[in-house]
């Protein structure tokens, strides 16, 4: 180790790590009774969470507005075909209500009740908006205003344990290159979901960092084969409806108010921009239908590249006023891509044929996938630890996400319920002292890429991990053999080339760490995906096309045993399993490519 | 798939694009004057930068490249 790294020890009651919806509102919520807070950010805490991708849906489950519990349920249970956790699904509906007087509380705006809103519905589901681009801003400031320490730019890498129970985490200043020792009596990881750096939604800070540091400190790990945009299954035999289009979301299909008139003013308002990056949802599916290079409709985008019938393209043929919007600003300077034309070409009421290269980027379930929480206060299984938002696998959501706004109410209750235990923890706990040894092992750990001299360089191993697990015939559509390849080389990656990582400087130093959560990221996907054979969800096995009932009512469990990752199953409770008796095109009427 | 540039002349040094980049890309330069693009590769083409900037000095492109072996062809 270089002798002039500066050291900085922080000491702290509870560390947050992570500064989106989860993390701000676990920091809020324990900061009320009393504990000192910090929060630390690998960027910028309230700005530049992953989350600030999407729309800034929140979903408020209330009885008044006539919802009905069982319906909402049923809905998440059968889009996310069994895989629920259902105590976390009515949980997470039970409390998004308080969830959100408490953000209106604390100064979330959100867009009136009464206001017609897109998208507003998804089945029975309904949600509200916030506003985008204000919310976590907003509660950037109520957490320093409460007295919370924010720490920007800090990126946390490795947990600390002593005797079993995690007593903080160290990492460093992406700027600077300090060195950061931070000592809590409970830490709550909430560093978002996981994405392979595709920037096909705007994503590529999600390096499963908090699953990473939390696996390598023995926590259970689960729900990595599936994602959140994965491919549906189909129906071959049925006639292709507008409903039938491949997001998993989108299993129970728009409501009116998706498309036409109600869909037009409140865009105006809306900030289009930070909705819909450029190039984002705004222009691809699932908003809009796609059709196949033979013209057909595509309801399955990996199996109609395995098929060859690739390009996919999506087709426009009028826009809603927020796409025109959007597609005027992001063509408004003057360029040299054919896109270009294309883009001005619509406005002048012409048609807009979009090209899709890939489909899928890969990003886990929100609320399906992450650390494994073994009750229901979002505990780890690692005293002190603690998981929320996207970096909790509650399993709230099964084998898809079960539609929009979950995933910020889902961040909301269970970054509550990790503040209130972690407080209850914190406070019965004596300040832990650190082994000096642990440590310098964890510093010489973590200050491996930028001591070296040389080595692989973070971007490259970047790319190994994506060239690996991207193509669709590796996780889009699977089969045992090319996934026992390709976790073969991932293997390799992780045990040869990961722990010669160079980087040059601060910049580099998280990318490396990034590259590293990453490649453990993938191995797990590709293991898990291994290890279920059967076909689920987005989870789709050409060797075994159909779902495996009863086998297969469980989850896959990743977990650290002496240096190796072991994989295993955790079966559902039956009470929760679909009726047996049923018969199957009932329990699914979804088919996959195969059945 | 990446930031294109700072207009030097239009950029006020407020650091408003700095804070707001999610993979850090940006940073101020030596002097702390102006915002230098620093790690393009790390872009992902979020646009916070583009639309924090009151002076309308930054520009990402808008041509987003998935690399062949990852895309259909």
């Amino acid at each position: 180790m270089s002798p002039e790294r500066t050291e900085v020890v922080v000491g702290t009651d509870i560390l947050v790590i992570g500064g989106g919806m989860a993390g701000l509102c676990a920091a809020i919520k324990a900061r009320e009774k009393g504990m000192d807070i910090t929060l630390v950010e690998k960027a910028h805490a309230g700005k530049t969470s992953g989350i600030q991708a999407f729309q800034g849906d929140f979903q408020v489950f209330d009885p008044e507005r006539g919802h009905k519990l069982e319906e909402w349920m049923e809905q998440i249970y059968k889009s996310g075909e069994y895989l629920n956790n259902q105590e976390w699904s009515e949980i997470v509906l039970n409390e998004s209500q308080d969830r959100y007087k408490e953000l209106v509380s604390w100064g979330v705006e959100f867009y009136p009740l009464d206001r017609k809103l897109p998208f507003r519905h998804m089945g029975v589901m309904e949600h509200l908006s916030m506003v985008t681009g204000k919310y976590l801003p907003s509660l950037r400031k109520k957490a320093l205003d409460s007295g919370v320490i924010v720490m920007d730019r800090i990126m946390v890498t490795e947990l600390i344990k002593q005797d079993g129970r995690v007593v903080g985490a160290i990492g460093f200043h992406t700027t600077s290159g300090d060195l950061y020792i931070f000592q809590s009596k409970a830490t709550v990881i909430a560093t978002g979901g996981s994405s392979i750096k595709l920037g096909q939604r705007p994503v590529n800070s999600w390096t499963a960092d908090g699953e990473a540091m939390a696996y390598r400190a023995g926590a259970e790990i689960t729900g990595k084969e599936f994602t959140v945009a994965g491919q549906m299954a189909f129906r071959p035999d049925a006639e292709l409806k507008r409903t039938d289009f491949s997001y998993g979301q989108m299993a129970y299909g728009p409501t009116p108010e998706h498309t036409g008139e109600a869909a037009g003013d409140i865009w105006k308002e809306v900030d289009a921009l930070v909705r819909f990056p450029r190039f984002g949802y705004a222009l691809i599916p699932p908003v809009r239908p796609m059709i196949n290079a033979e013209g057909e409709p595509v309801i399955h985008p990996g199996w109609e590249a395995h098929c060859g019938r690739i390009p996919l393209y999506s087709y426009f043929e009028s826009l809603y006023p927020m796409q025109e919007e959007y597609i005027r600003y992001a063509y408004r300077k003057p360029g040299t891509t054919e896109l270009d034309e294309k883009g001005v070409d619509i406005l002048k009421g012409g048609k807009l044929k979009f090209t899709l290269s890939n489909y899928d980027d890969l990003v886990n379930v929100f609320g399906g996938a992450g650390i494994w929480p073994v009750n229901k206060a979002c505990a780890t299984g690692l005293p002190g630890l603690y998981a929320a938002g996207l970096s909790c696998a509650t399993m709230a959501a099964g084998t898809v996400y079960p539609g929009p706004g979950f995933g910020l109410a889902h961040g909301a209750v269970t970054g509550t319920r990790a503040a209130v235990d972690a407080v209850r923890y914190a406070a019965e706990s004596e300040e832990a002292k650190i082994d000096a040894a642990e440590l310098k092992k964890l510093k010489k750990t973590v200050c491996a890429p930028i001591d070296r001299k040389g080595g692989f360089s973070p971007g490259w191993i970047t790319q190994l991990v994506q060239n690996m697990t991207v193509p669709y015939f590796i996780l889009q559509v699977k089969h045992g053999e090319r996934l026992q390849a390709a976790l073969t080389l991932m293997e390799f990656v992780n045990s040869h080339l990961v722990p010669k990582i160079w980087a040059r400087d601060a910049h580099e130093w998280r990318m490396a760490m990034e590259a590293k959560n990453m490649a453990l990221d993938a191995e797990m996907r590709l293991r898990a995906s291994l290890f279920r054979t059967e076909s689920r969800g987005t989870h789709f096995r050409e060797d075994y096309p159909r779902r495996g009932d009863p086998e297969w009512l469980a989850w896959v469990k990743l977990k650290e045993k002496q240096g190796r990752m072991k994989v295993y199953k955790e079966p559902i409770p039956e009470e929760w399993w679909p009726d047996l008796s049923e018969p199957y095109e009932k329990r699914y009427p979804r088919l996959f490519p195969g059945e | 798939m990446s930031i294109e540039r700072i207009d030097v002349d239009l950029c006020n040094g407020c650091g408003l694009c700095v804070e707001s980049c999610p993979m850090d890309v940006i940073r101020m330069d030596e002097k702390g004057e102006k915002a230098v693009i620093r790690y393009p590769a790390d872009c992902m083409l979020c646009l916070y930068c583009e639309r924090v900037c009151a002076q309308n000095a930054i520009y990402v492109s808008p041509v987003k490249l998935v690399p062949p072996i990852l895309s259909w062809g």
